[in-house]
């Protein structure tokens, strides 16, 4: 993680005034971790490897992962995770070729509840298109709605294409996030709703395009940067930044909800826009008389593909920090507005 | 024939699970839902016989990294 895209995100704001997410202890499921990274090391409050594969990541995916949530920018404070001073709980599920096992990622998730995670990220999806009634995520809104627990979903890499958000990211509960690169425009590859039963997905976005994080020992799925780092790309890695400002909010509003948090997050968003390729593929080839129609439906259809692809829009913390500090002085709990 | 899969079935009546086709791997009471492996074709029947009784059926799918590069 870099401290541009801290700043961009409005993340600095709230480091200045001390919140950095201390006390709070995040939850990852995924590939392990490399506990002997030096900006992980003294992060790791609890692991357990559910894979029976060793706790140590062979595939690199969820040190960066950690590393963006949590790094303690050992070496060079300008990469800092988003929340460097929170703690962190692994659950390795995946085997040696990414894969996991829906029974061992409920397993993950209720042994991470009992160890009073108070976040979950998880970058983990499968590609089956759901309604949000399948047994993962029926465990993401129990976690969510019982015991108190945010758990942040990536959407998918399973863009262009509509109706690509899989498991968990179609939980109702779930903050599910799809990527953007550098200058807020939605990645292509990034799944893009409605869920099956029609509900708006991804519900926000995040940066997703060469990220720079810790990379584990001995891995090589990255754009290798120098001995310990490397550059990362797409949802996995979006998810964790606001993994990590929820970790913030969490902080400064320990008696928060899960709901009022989601709900502070999502109606703060910054905008974020479609990718030119998406709005050339949505014009009609087009012939002057039909230019009223055409037209119209092109306005509908890019109303469609923003509600369904970009969510609220790209998360910015210090204003959802402003928006849930309103929202806890209201003391009233509104239903979340369904339209982005 | 084709091997036995898991599947996971969302039910509250207990005794759906005591049925003699289904091997009872892992349950999850607050969810309702049990974890059986099983061969296909008798999710299939006991879906026909019972299925006033299940709230829905999903066989286990393997989930992966959200990783990739475009």
């Amino acid at each position: 993680m870099t401290y541009g895209i801290a700043r961009r995100l409005g993340v600095t704001r709230l480091w200045n005034q001390g919140i950095t997410g201390r006390g709070v202890v995040v939850g990852v499921v995924g590939t392990g971790i490399d506990q002997s990274h030096h900006d992980l090391q003294g992060k790791i409050v609890t692991a357990e490897d559910f894979s029976a594969r060793g706790i140590d990541d062979g595939i690199g995916h969820d040190t960066a992962v950690a590393s963006i949530i949590a790094s303690k920018g050992a070496k060079n404070w300008r990469q800092r995770g988003i929340a460097h001073d929170a703690q962190l709980a692994i659950a390795k599920v995946t085997q040696d070729d990414g894969s996991a096992e829906e029974d061992t990622l409920i397993d993950a998730l209720e042994w991470l509840a009992n160890q009073g995670v108070h976040i979950i990220n998880f970058s983990i999806t499968s590609d089956c298109v759901t309604d949000g009634k399948d047994p993962v995520s029926r465990e993401v809104n129990y976690l969510a709605e019982k015991k108190g627990i945010g758990v942040i979903c990536a959407a998918g890499n399973y863009g262009p294409t509509h109706y690509s958000i899989g498991s968990p990211g179609a939980a109702e509960e779930a903050i599910t996030v799809g990527c953007v690169n550098n200058r807020d425009v939605l990645r292509l590859a990034s799944s893009r709703g409605p869920t099956l039963d029609g509900r708006v997905k991804p519900d926000c976005v995040a940066p997703g395009e060469r990220i720079f994080a810790a990379r584990a020992h001995g891995t090589r799925s990255c754009d290798i940067h120098g001995d310990h780092y490397g550059f990362f790309d797409l949802t996995s890695f979006a998810t964790p930044h606001v993994t990590g400002i929820y970790a913030l909010l969490r902080q400064a509003f320990p008696k928060a909800s899960p709901a009022q948090i989601k709900r502070a997050i999502l109606e703060s968003c910054d905008p974020a826009y479609m990718p030119i390729i998406s709005k050339i593929a949505a014009l009609p080839s087009g012939f002057l008389y039909r230019l009223k129609v055409s037209l119209k439906r092109f306005l509908t259809r890019k109303k469609f593909d923003e509600k369904y692809s970009l969510g609220y829009g790209r998360v910015n913390a210090y204003r959802a920090f402003l928006r849930l500090k309103e929202l806890m002085n209201d003391g009233k709990e509104k239903v979340l507005d369904s339209k982005p | 024939m084709r091997g036995k899969l898991k599947f996971f079935i969302q039910t509250r009546d207990p005794e759906i699970t005591k049925d003699s086709r289904l091997e009872l791997l892992k349950t999850y009471p607050h969810l309702n839902t049990v974890l059986v492996s099983a061969f296909e074709e008798d999710i299939v029947k006991l879906v026909q016989e019972r299925g006033s009784r299940i709230d829905s059926v999903s066989k286990a799918i393997p989930f992966r990294l959200a990783v990739g590069q475009v």
